[in-house]
């Protein structure tokens, strides 16, 4: 079977792709953390964060339609969050943009800010989901002090995630051959999420006898993490000085 | 008698459920020699190389290359004995396929720079140079099994033990199969069904039935003698059958005819 996985841009070459993957998790968390502690009614202080995500994915050369589309995929949750907002804080606030003003709902302009802190976070997450293989990003969560075995089921999730995947595939063309339109599909599917969970844990228990038979007692043994390069370094303190010099204007705008 | 380099005496075991997978089997096995296991499903076959590398917990006596299977030998004998599963997506964890291949020496401690080599020696023995980025999940049936096999190669074992490495495979790559084993093993054991490949790998055939040796001596006597592969629930293979009806038209051509045109 062949998987859109989310990483399947992750081998290109672009100064972006050849960042260290724990530089690119710590700038995404820095960023993120900066631009989701903004006062909750902020929307243009906002902005500016998307800037640098949006131009790194344009450098990075990973297709802008797939970013779009996973996007979308993602964000029913944080536009029906933002949607209720208009319902439930229905007070007047005055907004201005340059020389105009209106009044609108309260609710606007905070499911603005909330569709805008949606935004920088997913998109700064897919520029890292996109530009790093997982398996270097489990790495990289394991030097930055996650526990190993932790990155590790990271790590095997990505890869059995697709086996689960096909499995349930099979189950469910099995089931469907069978099904005279969609009639009783839904107890098939139950039956097959049943079968599904036990052939997991069979194959758990088949892999856990593979890397026994190879040595694996319990405690990874890993290789030692690689040295940052001073581009690495650079790209961490660009990140830390342009989300703190944002989340400062912020504080000194509202002081 | 000096020591093989595996010997088994009345190795015993039972699933939890009861079910006894192994009943009292003896065997030696010497460097260099080339072993099929054969047998009909539930023969006790794959049981067999778990207990090996003390994966099932059997009785009997283990000794591999003069060790003991014991707590004390279980990393070295595992050292000693590579294990190739049936499933490749089993033997296949790591979300990278050099990942994969380093896995094993690095759990055995071995430096990066030594973990390095070796991975890249190991897929280049099985014609995966340039695939260690490559997640298992993108990779054809007959590439992981190639995979598989580097996975284990990396370690350099003594001994291949390999489960049913030719099941699914389409001719070719079972032909890139047979060819890259040639090339990198010296000792192996192969669990199968599959009785050409263990007829043109193995010169020693040993029967299992009901978890018991039922036969054991030379291949192709073995997998030729027709009673006892029907008793077993298996076949002669069809290479040895043509080769019967060419040696001898008169008295087995209309049988081996007749089977032949009943494939077609």
């Amino acid at each position: 079977m062949h998987h859109a996985s989310i990483d399947r841009y992750a081998s290109l070459e672009s100064p972006v792709h050849r960042l260290d993957a724990r530089a690119k998790l710590v700038a995404v968390l820095v960023c993120t953390a900066a631009a989701v502690s903004e006062p909750r009614h902020e929307v243009a202080g906002l902005l500016p964060y998307l800037v640098p995500p949006a131009a790194l994915i344009l450098a990075s050369g990973v297709p802008v339609s797939f970013i779009l589309k996973r996007l979308l995929v993602i964000s029913p949750f944080a536009l029906s969050v933002a949607a209720l907002n208009p319902i439930f804080e229905t007070w007047p606030v005055r907004v201005g943009l340059g020389p105009w003003e209106t009044t609108v709902r309260a609710g606007w302009v905070t499911g603005g800010s909330i569709l805008l802190k949606f935004l920088v976070s997913a998109l700064a997450l897919l520029l890292l989901a996109t530009t790093t293989r997982l398996s270097r990003l489990a790495g990289a969560m394991s030097s930055l002090g996650v526990p190993r075995a932790l990155a590790m089921q990271v790590a095997l999730l990505y890869r059995f995630v697709f086996l689960v995947v096909d499995e349930f595939g099979r189950a469910h063309r099995a089931a469907s051959a069978r099904a005279v339109g969609s009639k009783g599909l839904a107890p098939a599917a139950a039956a097959a999420l049943a079968g599904l969970f036990a052939r997991a844990l069979r194959r758990a228990e088949r892999v856990t006898q593979a890397m026994t038979a190879r040595g694996f007692d319990g405690s990874f043994a890993g290789a030692s993490a690689a040295r940052l390069r001073a581009a690495d370094v650079l790209f961490v303190a660009a990140a830390l000085a342009l989300s703190a010099g944002l989340r400062l204007r912020g504080l000194w705008l509202e002081g | 008698m000096p020591d093989a380099l595996i010997a088994l005496e009345d190795v015993r075991f039972a699933y939890p459920g009861g079910e006894r997978a192994l009943r009292g089997v003896s065997l030696r096995i010497e460097a260099g020699e080339h072993v099929a296991l054969i047998g009909p499903n539930g023969a006790g076959k794959s049981t067999l190389l778990l207990a090996l590398v003390g994966l099932v917990p059997a009785e009997g006596t283990i000794r591999v290359g003069g060790l003991e299977l014991s707590r004390a030998t279980l990393r070295e004998i595992r050292r000693k004995i590579g294990l190739v599963f049936q499933d490749p997506d089993d033997q296949l964890f790591m979300p990278e396929l050099a990942e994969d291949v380093a896995f094993g020496p690095a759990q055995m401690g071995l430096d990066a720079e030594e973990v390095a080599a070796r991975t890249a020696s190991a897929l280049e023995s099985v014609g995966l140079a340039g695939f260690g980025r490559r997640s298992p999940h993108s990779l054809s049936g007959g590439e992981k099994r190639a995979a598989s096999l580097a996975t284990v190669l990396s370690m350099r074992p003594e001994v291949l033990a390999l489960d049913e490495p030719t099941a699914g495979l389409d001719p070719r790559s079972r032909r890139r199969f047979v060819e890259v084993l040639r090339r990198v093993g010296r000792t192996w054991i192969l669990a199968t069904h599959d009785l050409e490949t263990a007829l043109e790998l193995c010169e020693r055939a040993v029967l299992l039935e009901a978890g018991a040796v039922a036969a054991d001596g030379p291949a192709r006597a073995i997998l030729s003698d027709a009673a006892l592969m029907e008793k077993s629930g298996l076949e002669v293979p069809l290479s040895i059958r043509l080769g019967a009806a060419r040696a001898t038209p008169a008295t087995a051509g209309s049988r081996a005819g007749s089977e032949t045109g009943r494939q077609v």
